[in-house]
């Protein structure tokens, strides 16, 4: 493969409006409807886009249905989300949380629409589906905090975040080097229904971004196998500088099971479950969604 | 490549994690593709906020990531400053 393998679908996407204090942000909710089960929680959320970023939640016609019946109206989901990208006074689409059936919303899109209207779409997870209709659409969407996950974090949101949010959407300087996280991370689930743990701060692990790929992969042999020209070449592509490290096998790469990527298959084969036996869906119920799949919410 | 972390991977069993991807890379003969692991996106918090197809620069020395080209505009559409 070469860079110039990716020239086919590389193409400027379309970049919203700079978020100012005082926007109106539309908050929907494309996959679960945890909003509903955990009103105490979305509230949180809402919370922290006011006090922290001045920003004006406008909440949508169905962003808190019942998960049940948001689970059997996908077009109504998919409703709210034209109408935010119709409205001109709408300045960001944020998503309540992830899930794992948007792609239901899919033929209920109008991609036109989209396009005509570009504006700041942010959401993980299950919010890929729409990530991908933004690409479609020759929009760049964002990845990054839903409502419930991220906005609602337990005893406020992380100053690395923080920071994040507005030097990506707050501001119109290109965002240079990302910032470091010195304070941790966590994806310690603590009950949503239990009344006390919003309060209550998730334990941070060390930080590791630095740490992983040099201890495991780094390689400090010279290769120029995947350097793309870093000032564009003569085709006049895009300019894309990346340093060539990985390559030495580590050995605990020889010991690693088969276990250890399952999940990734569990996840495409109870999609597919679903879609085959849509009767037997347990999505529908109000456990939070770390319990439904043992893992994170999202 | 570049991976957030995936939720439900307790914290000693990261680098497993990054070693099975790094694997399949291999499977498929991509052994020498720079990958990054651990990085604070996808399930987990703080996480950043990452813009779709705008040109970034990695540098797996320092395992640093910049985004060179702004990520929204003063006025929304396709033009754009780039640093």
């Amino acid at each position: 493969m070469t860079c110039n393998s990716f020239s086919s679908w590389q193409r400027p996407l379309a970049k919203p409006g700079v978020l100012r204090p005082g926007d109106r942000v539309a908050i929907v909710t494309p996959s679960w409807g945890g909003s509903a089960c955990f009103p105490q929680r979305f509230e949180a959320g809402l919370r922290c886009l006011v006090d922290e970023f001045g920003l004006k939640p406008v909440v949508m016609p169905h962003a808190k249905k019942p998960a049940d019946w948001l689970d059997q109206n996908p077009e109504a989901r998919a409703s709210d989300l034209m109408q935010t990208f119709a409205d001109q006074e709408i300045a960001a689409i944020v998503t309540s949380i992830g899930g794992d059936d948007a792609i239901r919303l899919r033929p209920h899109l109008d991609i036109g629409v989209i396009t005509e209207n570009p504006k700041v779409f942010l959401g993980y997870s299950d919010a890929t589906v729409m990530h991908f209709a933004c690409l479609k659409a020759g929009l760049s969407s964002f990845y990054g905090p839903t409502v419930m996950a991220s906005f609602a974090e337990n005893g406020g949101m992380h100053d690395f975040k923080k920071q994040a949010i507005r030097r990506v959407l707050f501001s119109a300087a290109p965002p240079g080097e990302l910032p470091r996280n010195t304070e941790g991370w966590t994806d310690e689930l603590l009950d949503w229904s239990v009344p006390g743990n919003q309060d209550q701060m998730r334990r941070l692990q060390p930080p590791t971004f630095a740490k992983a790929l040099a201890r495991l992969w780094r390689d400090p042999r010279p290769s120029d196998r995947r350097v793309c020209g870093s000032s564009g070449d003569a085709e006049g592509h895009r300019p894309l500088a990346i340093t060539p490290i990985l390559g030495r096998r580590h050995p605990v790469l020889r010991d690693i099971r088969r276990s250890s990527v399952t999940f990734l298959g569990d996840a495409v084969d109870a999609q597919l479950r679903r879609a085959r036996h849509p009767q037997q869906d347990s999505r529908n119920d109000c456990r939070s969604p770390g319990r439904r799949s043992g893992r994170a919410a999202g | 490549m570049i991976v957030g972390r995936p939720g439900g991977v307790p914290a000693e069993r990261q680098d497993d994690y990054g070693a099975a991807i790094a694997n399949v890379l291999a499977e498929y003969g991509a052994d020498t593709m720079p990958l990054i692991t651990g990085m604070d996106s996808y399930h987990t918090d703080p996480m950043l906020v990452l813009p779709h197809g705008t040109i970034a620069e990695i540098n797996c020395g320092d395992v640093s990531l910049l985004i060179v080209e702004a990520s929204v505009a003063v006025s929304p559409g396709i033009e754009s400053e780039t640093a």
